[in-house]
């Protein structure tokens, strides 16, 4: 039990710290949103997780939790993304493709 | 017309100004009791207030005691009062089993009706700010929002009422679940299509709410003297019904907080009704 949870949290880790460094490596608003995401949702998601492996008492609290993380964080950069492209914050120049309308309408 | 209304309205402010002048003088003039004073020379730490609250783990308390009792205890070797059990004690001073929640709601509840005052205060001033703004600041939510605010403004309420109605047992408490419930307010303005503001309805809750708090510490001071007192059994600490007025003052904060946040993002979302 200990040592699943232990791998969990260390698979958190990883992925908050892969999603920090992306933070500084990523060259726009758009891939930084990926990144740090990913650092939330399975970040976060494993590390309590993995707690709730550790301490069997607290599971189901756990589980309760990341499973609001899980229908939360996607949701929220999502439309965090959204909001930036639509005010125009420019992509980076090795963008090759973008697929979403550059004018929506309002209603 | 207009002149007999305002007299009307100035009448039953003095009115409401003397009342509270009263109940101040009356809580100046009345004597200190002896539960909490002091010998300055030669302190007797075992009797202070806080030293009933400083154990209250769940585990057995006499083993803990002999653990920590050179770091928490030096001089106080004759501490009885301090066995506080989870789901055993009874009848404790405040019977909630959170310490933050007995200090802010029980002896400091004075204190608590000022800061909800002060938050009321806050979103009146947004109100006549904003009150005259139609403007709907609206963007067409996508799908993902959409259902993800369908779905979830339920879980987040009721997580919301959780927080406070659990607030004497766990961290948490009024204001925490109150914002709780607010940010499921600004999920549904931002999720749903057709969102009317119900301006009315959030004031009616927040009065209701506000009354609910005030007249518990009425009662509080017509039963016992003192204004705020905890009138009801405390019952055993760590059961959901215990503690007193402590918990339901927490759910009316609650309430309260919910209401009045819920109705300052409206205000923000387009003002005015409908």
């Amino acid at each position: 039990m200990e040592i699943i949870g232990i791998i969990l949290i260390s698979i958190g880790v990883i992925f908050s710290t892969l999603g920090a460094l992306g933070l500084i490596r990523m060259p726009d608003i758009y891939n930084r949103l990926q990144t740090s995401t990913k650092a939330t949702t399975l970040g976060a998601f494993s590390t309590i997780i993995g707690v709730g492996f550790m301490h069997p008492a607290w599971l189901i609290k756990t589980i309760l939790i990341a499973f609001f993380i899980l229908m939360t964080a996607p949701i929220s950069s999502h439309n965090l993304g959204k909001a930036a492209h639509k005010a125009g914050i420019p992509l980076t120049d090795k963008t090759q493709i973008d697929e979403c309308p550059q004018k929506e309408e309002n209603k | 017309m207009k002149n007999t209304q305002g007299m009307v309205n100035a009448f039953f402010a003095f009115l409401l100004v003397v009342i509270l002048g009263i109940f101040f003088f009356n809580a100046i003039n009345q004597p200190l009791g002896n539960g909490l004073v002091l010998n300055k020379d030669n302190p007797d730490l075992s009797k202070r207030v806080s030293i009933h609250y400083i154990l209250k783990n769940v585990h057995n308390a006499e083993d803990y005691l002999a653990q920590h009792k050179s770091s928490y205890f030096r001089n106080r070797d004759k501490v009885k009062s301090s066995n506080l059990e989870f789901g055993k004690t009874k009848n404790a001073e405040s019977g909630s089993a959170n310490e933050v929640t007995s200090i802010v709601v029980n002896y400091r509840g004075f204190d608590t009706l000022g800061e909800v005052t002060v938050l009321f205060i806050s979103i009146l001033g947004l109100g006549m700010l904003l009150h005259e703004n139609k403007k709907k600041y609206w963007a067409k939510p996508s799908l993902i929002v959409r259902t993800g605010a369908n779905f979830l403004f339920p879980f987040i309420v009721l997580f919301g009422v959780y927080v406070f109605v659990h607030g004497h047992l766990t961290p948490g408490g009024g204001f925490p679940g109150g914002t709780i419930i607010a940010s499921a307010a600004l999920l549904l303005i931002l999720g749903l299509k057709d969102f009317k503001n119900k301006l009315t309805m959030t004031k009616i809750i927040e009065s209701l709410a506000g009354l609910t708090f005030a007249g518990l510490g009425l009662v509080g001071l017509f039963t016992n003297g003192s204004f705020l007192t905890n009138f009801l059994p405390s019952g055993t600490m760590g059961l959901l019904v215990s503690s007193g007025i402590t918990a339901l003052i927490y759910i009316a904060v609650g309430i309260k907080v919910a209401a009045e946040l819920s109705s300052g993002i409206m205000e923000m979302n387009g003002g005015g009704e409908e």
